[in-house]
């Protein structure tokens, strides 16, 4: 069975938009949040990326004035990062069997252009889709990853998976899968997603799960008594996942190796997960079994950790099912403090996150854990990163809507 | 070594004017957090169900289950919501105002409504109504979705990580405003397909699965890929070479006898898909399916074509289902007879 390895890895987030200066600004402990800048939705706190180059545009070949919707701009972006750093050019992805995986939007940012045209519609006679907004806008859902093999001119499988906050790590497990079944090379995996759109932020208040505080930067608090709730955020992330024996051909060094993957349903409530953590333990215990890999093994846990008060007790539950003793002895941290929600693109970004911890030996904090919740008693590292040596790491993403997620990476 | 899966039921609803969906009794509760694409996909799954009637709980908890459901847009609030936000609006502001529109949301609406805004809900509801343990996903392939979904189960199915599958998909009919987009891209004008709303589902299952409950399967799946149409993405035309290696990857022998039906999404790319199809197999008998006869359904266009093609009586020859979808995605599906 082939190994899938991942060559190359393309990040835009509130903390930055090249891994290094991502996992430095995460390290820092710098907060990637504030309040959101448009007028519409600010009382709401947010963690808002912003893409301020074109240079990507020239690398695919996209005149400079053409209008994209941002989730295109972003998944490119991240795309185009990525080949840099897998050394890959189109006529190269051309020339491999290659698939591409992305996790899709949960919503968009153009649902307002969406509204706004409907109302003209209605209300003001005439409607020229085009005054508001493309086809592809109005389509931004499947959108991100049709252009990204539309760019790229390829011809192997394409697909967009919504699964919620769990999307982008079930379409790497999905892309660890067509690698390892040796059907596909390469697979350009992860997703690009945005919550500042009046769905999502509707969504998240209807649903309480939004937190409330009015101190912006410290408003998402994972694993402290005092949490409040989650932060939405924007970003995307891609992973050139690649076949260990196209990487040697290439002669690349592989970042990280994709050992496991699991993904189940819990199907115990529509708003609320399985109250026994029994869910989140299926997909880390499913992701062990399938890395084939003792829980002794894993060095570090980049969970969910919403800041939610049932997520974030439940994930705890769930580690110490699955860890048992262990479980106070692993290093487990949360880094949406500092990003926010990023929902379908979280695994991704979360998945960088992890690489560069085991690339750099120095894992993520948890930030703003400003006071000790007893049902939440694992190693949350808090506030400041610490430096360890690892060699193995889970990452978690529990989706809304009962889709669990764990994937296990080990140093390349 | 991989395992065999067969086709155990099917289950379909296709609803031609603007009426609204049918709910039954049993599932009333589930279907209220359902958009449209929901309803009718959960009602599919429901007649699948039905005809796998053996199938049941007790006998399940042996068995990994999994979900998998296609959708083509993922914004489709329900237009009776639609309709109260936007008279709310309109009665307090003179032109589309962001703020009032998200705190209106914010102050008047339950999760019952917000949560048909989410895309994954329809296959956590499908999840729930068969009690699955294993993984589900929602694919935006486009008018590919629905056998995409076919294909994720198909695999999973093949390669031992579950033994059944509830894949389907449903699609609402394009409201005024799609229309209007799609129209000015030349899509769906007079000629073309009419839109459907629509939804199909099967329930696939491994063989050891389906013998020891006895149970009887209505076609085997011999194959199932899907790859992608730069072509069609970048410059709206039927693109030959993918539909090439569409066909050359799913295993067709051409000295069997059979049938092939049309997937393109428009009727502007028919006659080269036809064209296409008679050069790869000079014998596949080439049929236009249910599209040309009662309407075109997007992202349940492909399963829907299977499920009404095993409508009609026993499957006594090999089967091609194509869905060739706007923005490049394309899915396939070989299904044959029970050996």
């Amino acid at each position: 069975m082939e190994k899938a390895v991942i060559t190359g890895m393309g990040i835009i987030s509130p903390l930055g938009n090249d891994t290094e200066s991502f996992f430095n600004n995460l390290i820092s402990g710098k907060s990637g949040i504030s309040a959101i800048r448009k007028e519409a939705f600010s009382n709401f706190p947010g963690g808002e990326a912003e893409l301020n180059n074109d240079e990507w545009k020239a690398f695919f070949g996209i005149s400079e004035s053409m209008s994209l919707p941002k989730l295109t701009e972003f998944a490119l972006f991240s795309l185009y990062k990525a080949m840099l750093n897998a050394g890959l050019t189109a006529e190269k992805l051309k020339e491999h069997r290659t698939a591409v995986i992305l996790g899709g939007a949960s919503s968009f940012p153009e649902i307002t252009d969406v509204y706004k045209s409907e109302y003209a519609s209605r209300y003001e006679g005439t409607v020229d889709p085009e005054r508001y907004m493309s086809f592809s806008k109005f389509h931004d859902g499947f959108n991100a990853a049709a252009s990204v093999a539309g760019v790229l001119q390829l011809r192997g499988a394409v697909e967009t998976v919504s699964n919620a906050c769990a999307s982008s790590a079930f379409a790497i497990g999905k892309a660890t899968e067509l690698i390892r079944s040796g059907k596909y090379d390469i697979v350009i995996a992860g997703g690009a997603d945005s919550g500042i759109n009046i769905n999502t932020i509707s969504l998240f208040s209807v649903l309480n799960v939004m937190s409330s505080d009015k101190d912006t930067v410290h408003s998402c608090r994972p694993f402290s008594k005092s949490r409040k709730g989650c932060v939405i955020g924007e970003g995307a992330g891609i992973l050139i996942i690649e076949s260990s024996s196209s990487a040697a051909e290439r002669n690349i060094e592989p970042l990280a190796e994709i050992t496991g993957c699991a993904s189940v349903t819990d199907t115990s409530h529509i708003t609320s997960p399985d109250m026994t953590g029994g869910s989140y333990t299926k997909a880390m215990s499913g992701a062990l079994e399938s890395a084939v890999c003792p829980q002794k093994d894993i060095d570090y846990i980049n969970a969910h950790g919403t800041g939610t008060y049932y997520n974030d007790l439940l994930e705890t539950i769930a580690i110490k099912s699955v860890f048992a003793e262990k479980s106070k002895s692993i290093p487990v941290s949360s880094i949406k403090a500092q990003t926010g929600h990023i929902l379908s693109a979280s695994g991704v970004i979360e998945c960088i996150a992890s690489v560069m911890a085991l690339q750099k030996g120095i894992l993520p904090p948890t930030m703003h854990l400003d006071e000790k919740d007893e049902e939440c008693d694992l190693d949350y590292i808090p506030d400041a990163p610490r430096k360890k040596n690892i060699n193995t790491v889970m990452s978690n993403s529990f989706g809304f809507g009962g889709q669990n997620t764990s994937l296990i990476l080990m140093k390349g | 070594m991989k395992r065999k899966v067969y086709i155990s039921a099917i289950g379909s609803e296709i609803i031609e004017e603007d009426t609204p969906i049918p709910v039954s009794r049993e599932n009333r509760k589930l279907m209220r957090f359902a958009r449209t694409s929901g309803k009718l996909f959960i009602n599919s799954l429901y007649e699948a169900m039905k005809m796998a009637d053996n199938d049941s709980p007790e006998l399940n908890d042996n068995y990994r289950r999994g979900v998998f459901f296609g959708d083509f847009l993922n914004l489709a609030t329900d237009k009776e919501h639609r309709d109260e936000l936007f008279e709310h609006c309109k009665n307090s502001s003179e032109c589309f105002d962001e703020k009032e529109f998200l705190y209106y949301i914010i102050n008047n609406w339950s999760a019952v409504e917000v949560l048909k805004e989410v895309p994954n809900i329809p296959c956590f509801l499908a999840a729930q109504l068969t009690e699955s343990n294993g993984p589900s996903a929602t694919f935006l392939n486009s008018c590919a979705s629905g056998l995409s979904a076919v294909k994720a189960g198909y695999e999973l199915i093949q390669s031992g990580q579950i033994d059944i599958a509830y894949v389907g998909a449903g699609s609402a009919k394009a409201d005024e405003l799609e229309k209007k987009v799609f129209n000015s891209m030349g899509y769906f004008i007079d000629g073309d397909y009419k839109i459907l709303n629509a939804g199909a589902a099967l329930i696939l299952e491994s063989e050891e699965r389906l013998r020891s409950r006895c149970g009887n399967a209505l076609a085997e799946i011999v194959s199932a890929e899907e790859n992608y149409a730069p072509d069609m993405c970048m410059y709206k035309r039927f693109d030959d070479l993918s539909f090439e290696k569409l066909m050359y990857a799913m295993d067709i022998p051409d000295n069997k006898k059979i049938a092939y039906i049309l997937g393109s999404f428009s009727k502007k790319y028919v006659s080269e898909e036809r064209e296409a199809i008679k050069k790869i197999l000079p014998d596949v008998s080439v049929l236009s399916g249910i599209k040309e006869t009662a309407g075109y359904s997007f992202s349940a266009s492909g399963i829907l074509e299977v499920t009404e093609y095993l409508r009609k009586g026993e499957l006594r020859s090999g089967l091609v289902v194509s869905s060739l979808g706007y923005g490049g995605y394309q899915s396939a599906l070989y299904i044959s007879p029970v050996s």
